[in-house]
């Protein structure tokens, strides 16, 4: 894998390989952007790049020449100077060992894998490279530890910071480091990606359409399709109950929506074993949110503009059905409770509950006609 | 591979590797080490990636040479609680068969190739030093380094290498340690004026190679690391980035109350004063009075405590307090029966020497 086999992210790498071109490249980065579009993809890239001892350089595009020494280190992942950073570190740090993993990136990890490593001069390379993944989850004692090496890290150094939710960061470190944006993934490459997993095709679509641009969400579903987690049968489900549901269903449906949660991310944490559970039900829960708001987003396209291609075409009757019984004013208002309720799950709110008074608020309007 | 080793020497082998080997890692293979099988001689590599340690051992017939990878931690426990003279090491496609008298242990190891490359020695000396020396350099210094300071440097001990004599500098802000040692030649080319900032665990890991007193270490500056070399033994360390303090300047030089002690019946004194000190109150008080010194601490909850030592001397009457573990941690490394205490003002800082090559500066405490 080299920086030229990213695809769809072409302004950001161009950003990057220019810089590179006029010796400007900066020593902090952040990458930004939705989840799964590639942003660690680019930094390890990004990181290969730098590290290798031979780079090429074809048509004014640098890149790693994928058979020196560092090179083959990097893709056996143990590359002495590239430190990728994450939470899940921190059953390695000093007292970690009892330590479940957190859901903020522990600064305890930012101290003794970032902080007390940049100091010790690069092994093998000319350079040093730290990437933080999740770095939206720094709090803010972490992202104040991180300034003074932000500012001014020493000349072999270059850190990243992948983050989705810029505003997260403090404007401190925003300001400390060049903001990269990264975009949505077509949905053809994506539909074409998933294909040759071996995903059935009207899977296929569904799942490239709910990941609305997000490449590594689509995978990631689709690894949990292909091992029997049934998401696309519960999605069906969902859609179906949707489309009959009344006020007295809520508390047994948001039953169910949970025993879903907890079958899928079972399923989720056998696969990934590195990730931490919380982090797990915390995405299997904003999936099922995600296809409620796509169910209502179909409904409202449906009744504004049927044309349209919709994210659930193989339930189109049912969508038809929910769109009859929902105007899009309200359609458009059901949608902004959903992502409140997404915001809940960030924020440590019991998931049975968050579900029940989702469901409620969907059903509370006497509009839904019976 | 096919190895069969003489057991003690293994076991001393690997009591210096694997303090190389790092206890926390998420990276498994580092908590390995490779053994390397030649025609006649064996060699043993741990790293952590910023240190790097390889053992030769000489003391093995090689049947077949090879290369395996194993867990650090079970391969020492094996060969520590074995009683065999002799133990044969056969290893192929990642196991590992170690066989003693009664005894047989299956190993699964890693892929050689993924491990991490640990650097040789090669080549020319950039300097040369006696290792009994170095090792009390070390002691004398290492101790006073910063332990999670922030301002990296001082988690390290400075190399400063002037004409034939090589300075090992550390200090945490409060108290500071330097220890001369002698080369044996003249430094390279390379090498002088330098000042290199170096690890501690790499200082702490020299310190443990077992020394017999010709030993001599030769030690050479390749890009970012420092690769020293003794015996059998090769260590490799990345350099600490970074600017130590000048710390010529804090070293007093205009001091003119000079008062020679005798090293243990001061420890003793310091050690008895501090038995009352508390959480609040931590110094001890040191007060030259006309013919003796006084150490003495003051509690408010606790109570307090007076040793008083006499001693001959010509110095004006002074009080100055220390914290006693600081002063006592000098006192432990002193080997001279008499050390000088040279005092100025209470509100500057304490100076001890010990021979012509250790200075330790103390700050005071206020004890107001």
């Amino acid at each position: 894998m080299s920086l030229k086999e990213i695809f769809c992210q072409d302004k950001a790498i161009d950003i990057l390989q220019k810089a590179l071109v006029a010796d400007k490249a900066a020593h902090a980065y952040i990458f930004t952007g939705p989840e799964g579009v590639g942003k660690l993809k680019t930094a390890k890239q990004r990181a290969k790049l730098l590290l290798c001892k031979n780079p090429t350089n074809e048509n004014n595009f640098a890149d790693s020449c994928d058979s020196c020494e560092s090179c083959q280190l990097f893709d056996a992942g143990s590359h002495p100077d590239f430190n990728p950073i994450y939470k899940e570190l921190i059953q390695f740090t000093k007292d970690g060992k009892t330590k479940t993993t957190p859901v903020d990136m522990p600064i305890d990890v930012i101290r003794e894998f970032l902080i007390a490593k940049v100091p010790t001069k690069p092994t093998l390379s000319k350079k040093r490279i730290f990437v933080v993944t999740e770095a939206e989850k720094l709090n803010a004692s972490s992202q104040n530890s991180l300034l003074k090496i932000l500012e001014e890290p020493p000349e072999y150094c270059t850190i990243i910071l992948l983050c989705t939710r810029l505003e997260k960061l403090l404007p401190t470190t925003k300001s400390r480091c060049q903001t990269i944006r990264f975009g949505p993934i077509d949905e053809n490459i994506i539909i074409e990606k998933l294909k040759q997993t071996g995903l059935a095709p009207e899977k296929t679509e569904y799942f490239a359409r709910l990941a609305q641009g997000s490449l590594g969400q689509a995978e990631q579903w689709a690894k949990l399709e292909l091992a029997e987690a049934n998401l696309y049968e519960t999605k069906k489900q969902l859609i179906d109950s949707l489309a009959q549901y009344q006020y007295a269903d809520a508390l047994e449906l948001a039953q169910w929506i949970s025993n879903q949660i907890k079958s899928t991310a079972a399923v989720w944490i056998k696969l990934d074993e590195n990730t931490s559970t919380t982090d797990i039900k915390r995405r299997t829960a904003k999936i099922i949110i995600q296809i409620i708001i796509s169910a209502l987003h179909d409904a409202m396209t449906c009744s504004v503009t049927p044309q349209k291609p919709i994210f659930n075409s193989d339930q189109l009757q049912k969508i038809k059905i929910l769109a009859n019984r929902l105007d899009p004013e309200l359609a458009a208002e059901k949608i902004s409770v959903c992502y409140k309720s997404m915001r809940w799950i960030e924020a440590n709110v019991n998931e049975k509950l968050i579900f029940e008074q989702l469901l409620l608020n969907l059903a509370v309007s006497d509009t839904i006609k019976l | 591979m096919k190895v069969n080793f003489n057991r003690t020497a293994l076991a001393d082998a690997l009591a210096l590797v694997t303090s190389a080997v790092p206890s926390r890692t998420p990276k498994p293979i580092l908590k390995c080490v490779r053994i390397t099988a030649d025609k006649k001689e064996v060699r043993i590599y741990a790293t952590d990636l910023e240190v790097g340690i390889n053992h030769l051992i000489t003391e093995v017939q090689v049947e077949q040479p090879g290369d395996i990878v194993i867990p650090a931690d079970r391969l020492s426990a094996i060969v520590r609680e074995s009683v065999d003279e002799v133990l044969a090491m056969q290893a192929d496609e990642g196991t590992c068969q170690i066989t003693g008298a009664d005894s047989h242990f299956t190993v699964y190891g890693q892929q050689a190739s993924q491990y991490p490359a640990v650097p040789g020695f090669d080549g020319e000396a950039d300097i040369e030093i006696n290792l009994e020396n170095l090792q009390l350099g070390i002691e004398q210094s290492l101790f006073a380094a910063a332990k999670e300071s922030t301002r990296y440097a001082l988690n390290g001990v400075l190399w400063e290498i002037k004409g034939k004599k090589l300075s090992l500098v550390a200090t945490d802000g409060r108290r500071l340690a330097r220890a001369k040692v002698n080369l044996l030649s003249a430094p390279g080319e390379k090498i002088e004026a330098k000042k290199l900032v170096i690890p501690a665990k790499t200082m702490a890991l020299l310190d443990k190679i077992g020394s017999s007193d010709k030993d001599v270490v030769a030690v050479k500056l390749v890009d970012n690391q420092i690769i020293i070399s003794c015996e059998n033994v090769v260590i490799s360390s990345n350099l600490i980035e970074g600017n130590f303090p000048k710390y010529e300047d804090i070293i007093p030089s205009d001091y003119t109350k000079k008062l020679t002690l005798p090293t243990e019946a001061v420890a003793s004194a310091v050690r008895r004063s501090a038995l009352l000190t508390s959480e609040e109150s931590r110094g001890i008080k040191l007060s030259v009075g006309k013919k003796s010194l006084i150490f003495s601490c003051r509690a408010p909850e606790t109570g307090d405590a007076q040793i008083e030592l006499p001693v001959e001397h010509k110095v004006e009457p002074i009080e100055i307090g220390f914290s006693p573990q600081f002063f006592i941690d000098a006192l432990r490394v002193i080997k001279t029966p008499e050390f000088d205490l040279e005092l100025d003002q209470p509100d500057r800082p304490g100076l001890i020497k010990s021979g012509a090559n250790f200075i330790y500066v103390l700050m005071p405490i206020n004890l107001g």
